[in-house]
């Protein structure tokens, strides 16, 4: 629970080795780079060209554009949660895999640049044949142009043009119009006039809107123009297919192709951290930052070249990245601090206390034991079965820990997936529910299987304890501030800033319990921060208005507290739509259909009201802690520490680095950052 | 009995106050989701790979239109409709009508209002992705108003003499 003491890394190389050592300390996954001292211009050069990481990305990118075209072709059935492949980089890259990946890629790039030309083709002959086809009844070879006294051409007509208009416009001139079919854009005729009379025929024509066939002049009817194209289309069709066919085949290879889109990609962050480095003409420099725990680990590595190396403390002013350290149950909450942001170097580390309150908070917002259970089931089912990976395994581990206590809330405010022990008994088994006991502890107006009683009937008393529970939360974020002062030495500020208001807090609070205890308190805690919040302020008036500033805090206070009364609200919700659901499900009975009616509509209504309310308690539980908890104490800005890693999109190195340890659960691979 | 007497039941207002609460909260919420899909879209032309992110944002002011239902089914239990329906005073009706309130018209305003800093929260992931949390924590700020007052809505339909 604690911020992870960082050291400064500086390494001066030979140039010779700087690559190896680049590798080297990828594969520990420990070391993040910055930016070389690039102060000195005149003698420090940049590492490696800039026109080395385009190269590599556009390897990257073609590799990558590969894999959806191969993984639509793939017959198997791409699962959710794919493990990883176990592989050497090493060994793939000398074994030949890593050619033949890349012939997979070439090839198939082919394939895709000779589809894109023939689907081109194709729809040229389809054009093509779409301009053919309404001359299809033509009986003539197209190289006809008319005989010794007569002219004969063919062509077109807008559409919807009656033919008796054809007819009128070609009176008086020895033509002859012969209609080879219409359709909804032309009329398509074909005419035979006298040579003497051609022009006179094709200006009448013209003048109704004719055009010439756009036809080739070839010794072949139309028929055999179109079973030509129509060969060739099928030709193209038959090209595609095969070429479906060799993708299919390729794909059985999408798995190869997916490992070297890994090493790509590992070998473009390799130059990109190469961009980090400067150089002199003999040696490279080398900077970064690495937790302290690993400095064995990584002098190991470094012992094996010839190097200088040096792990210094964090100046001021450096912008130290940060790693948590948690035990495995805050380590799973790591990720809802850091939507929010990692904490400043150096400073308190709120993962466990938040965690505890979050897995509090949240079961009491979603107190239902059968939600509860089901979560669990789920989270905890797909991290045991499905392997996901880290980032996906925390996750899933979060909500199962905020299902456990989802399900003793459950149990103790007597919700199992709304009230359905009670429908149930009442409407399907026909017993009254005036016949339980009540077996709560408090009295209950109706019947419940509560342990303590029924949010719905007692709302009151669940507000009470929603808004003890933010009680709590919020003190012990102020606690977190004292401690915070205590360790910075500022033990006066901790006792004026934080136990003045508890003075305060604990005095309003046994107002209720003991009267006299309750009022002494009160203005004894009114009387100290009066005293104690303008002692920062200059002169007598400065210091009252700060005193009276203070106690003006006490409306921020309320106002944060009543902010937690939305645990009732949402807890209401939960369990309101669930009754409505249980309702539904057990309107017909104990009957054949009434079952089967209460089996689907109890699945569908409650699986909506479980993502309903998952996704409500999870922002507004998250709300609570980062601004009614966090700006009690919070000091955050810091950027997470990523260190320099192998690409592990698909595969996995099995390889062990320097100082692992192969568990044998799984095979994977432990890094001890403790 | 006038016809007046007649439309105006104890038990026709208080239904009154159920349907404002699904109505209003409803229309706020259909129209917030809707403003914050469209934003959505836009940003999944670009990357679909946000869609996840996308969606919890675009899911936010949907709330209100829940809590509104929730308020309407919570007045429909306690004036019986779903077993022996309550004989309901004209006074006691308004009560219900004036307990649906709140929500109905926090619900309406503040969804609208949500799906605006929702769709502010789009453009934030578009550029950084990583700041998703933050995205949904200033959209969550707004919806408090929407509990506020559905809880009200809620005691009070819970605590009215029937």
């Amino acid at each position: 629970m604690s911020v992870s003491t960082m050291k400064r890394l500086t390494v001066i190389a030979t140039l010779n080795d700087a690559d190896a050592i680049l590798h080297r300390l990828m594969k520990l996954r420990a070391v993040s780079l910055e930016q070389a001292p690039a102060d000195d211009r005149e003698t420090l050069d940049h590492y490696a060209p800039l026109a080395n990481v385009s190269e590599a990305s556009a390897r990257v990118a073609r590799v990558e554009g590969v894999i959806p075209v191969l993984a639509k072709h793939s017959r198997q059935r791409k699962k959710f949660f794919a493990p990883q492949a176990p592989i050497s980089p090493e060994a793939f890259r000398t074994n030949g895999r890593f050619d033949t990946a890349w012939k997979v890629v070439e090839e198939t790039d082919k394939i895709l640049t000779r589809q894109a030309e023939l689907r081109g083709e194709r729809e040229n002959v389809l054009s093509r044949m779409r301009a053919y086809r309404p001359y299809l009844n033509l009986e003539f070879p197209l190289d006809f142009t008319g005989t010794e006294t007569t002219r004969y051409f063919v062509g077109s007509l807008p559409g919807g043009l009656r033919p008796e208009r054809i007819e009128n416009a070609l009176t008086d001139i020895a033509a002859t119009v012969h209609l080879l079919g219409t359709d909804g854009t032309g009329v398509y005729i074909a005419v035979i006039a006298h040579r003497k009379e051609e022009d006179a025929a094709l200006r009448a024509l013209s003048g109704l809107g004719f055009l010439r066939a756009p036809l080739p002049t070839e010794h072949k009817t139309v028929k055999q123009l179109l079973d030509g194209a129509q060969k060739e289309c099928d030709a193209i069709e038959e090209a595609l297919a095969r070429l479906e066919t060799r993708l299919t085949v390729l794909s059985e290879k999408l798995e190869e192709v997916e490992i070297l889109s890994d090493i790509e990609r590992t070998a473009l962050i390799a130059e990109e951290n190469k961009q980090k480095l400067s150089m002199t003409d003999q040696c490279v420099i080398l900077t970064g930052w690495c937790p302290a725990s690993q400095e064995p680990r990584i002098t190991t590595v470094l012992s094996d070249f010839c190097t200088a190396f040096e792990f210094a403390e964090p100046k001021e002013g450096d912008d130290v990245p940060i790693l948590l350290r948690n035990n495995g149950f805050a380590k799973s909450f790591e990720w809802v601090l850091g939507m929010y942001a990692y904490p400043k170097y150096g400073t308190f580390d709120p993962t466990f206390i938040m965690s505890i309150f979050y897995f509090l908070i949240f079961g009491l917002m979603f107190a239902d034991a059968g939600y509860g259970l089901t979560l669990m089931v789920a989270c905890f089912g797909a991290v045991r079965w499905l392997h996901p990976r880290e980032s996906m395994k925390r996750f899933l581990l979060m909500f199962g820990y905020c299902g456990i206590s989802c399900t003793i809330f459950g149990i103790l405010f007597g919700s199992y997936f709304g009230n359905f022990p009670l429908a149930f008994m009442e409407n399907v088994m026909g017993i009254p529910a005036d016949a339980l006991p009540n077996l709560s502890l408090l009295p209950a107006e109706a019947a419940n299987v509560a342990i303590l009683f029924d949010p719905i009937q007692n709302p009151m008393a669940f507000l009470g304890i929603s808004l003890g529970m933010g009680a709590l939360h919020l003190i012990a974020g102020m606690g977190v501030k004292a401690f915070v002062l205590c360790r910075q030495g500022k033990v006066i500020d901790a006792l004026f800033d934080i136990v003045t208001y508890w003075i305060l807090f604990a005095g309003i609070g046994m107002l209720f319990v003991s009267r006299t205890v309750g009022i002494v308190l009160t203005v004894v805690g009114v009387a100290s921060v009066l005293l104690t919040q303008g002692r920062q302020k200059k002169g007598i008036p400065g210091k009252i208005a700060g005193g009276f500033l203070g106690l003006y805090n006490l409306i921020g206070y309320a106002s944060d507290l009543l902010s937690y009364c939305r645990v009732l609200a949402l807890g209401l919700a939960a369990s309101v739509i669930g009754q409505v659901v249980n309702i539904l499900a057990t309107l017909k009975g104990a009957t054949f259909a009434g079952i089967l009616l209460m089996l689907i509509v109890f699945t569908v209504g409650h699986l909506l009201n479980l993502v309903i309310n998952i996704l409500g308690t999870f922002v507004h539980t998250s709300r609570l802690q980062y601004i009614e908890f966090f700006n009690k104490f919070y000091e955050e800005g810091g950027t997470p520490f990523k260190p320099m890693a192998p690409a592990d999109r698909y595969s996995k190195d099995i390889t062990p680095a320097e100082g692992e340890t192969t568990t044998e659960k799984d095979g994977q691979l432990k890094i001890n950052f403790d | 009995m006038n016809f007046f007497e007649m439309i105006f039941t104890g038990q026709n207002i208080a239904l009154l106050g159920a349907g404002l609460a699904v109505m209003l909260a409803g229309i706020g919420s259909a129209r917030g989701v809707a403003m914050v899909g469209e934003a959505a879209a836009g940003l999944l032309t670009e990357d679909p790979s946000k869609s996840g992110k996308a969606l919890i944002l675009q899911a936010l002011p949907g709330t209100q239109g829940i809590y509104g239902l929730i308020t309407a089914f919570l007045i429909v239990f306690k004036i019986g409709l779903l077993g022996t329906p309550v004989e309901l005073t004209v006074s006691q009706g308004i009560y219900f009508l004036m307990a649906a309130l709140p929500i109905a018209i926090v619900g309406y305003y503040s969804a609208i209002k949500q799906a605006k800093v929702a769709v502010s929260g789009i453009h934030l992931i578009a550029k950084r992705p990583d700041e998703v949390g933050k995205a949904i924590t200033a959209a969550a700020l707004v919806e408090t108003y929407a509990i506020f007052a559905v809880l009200i809505s809620m005691l009070l339909v819970l605590f009215a003499k029937v």
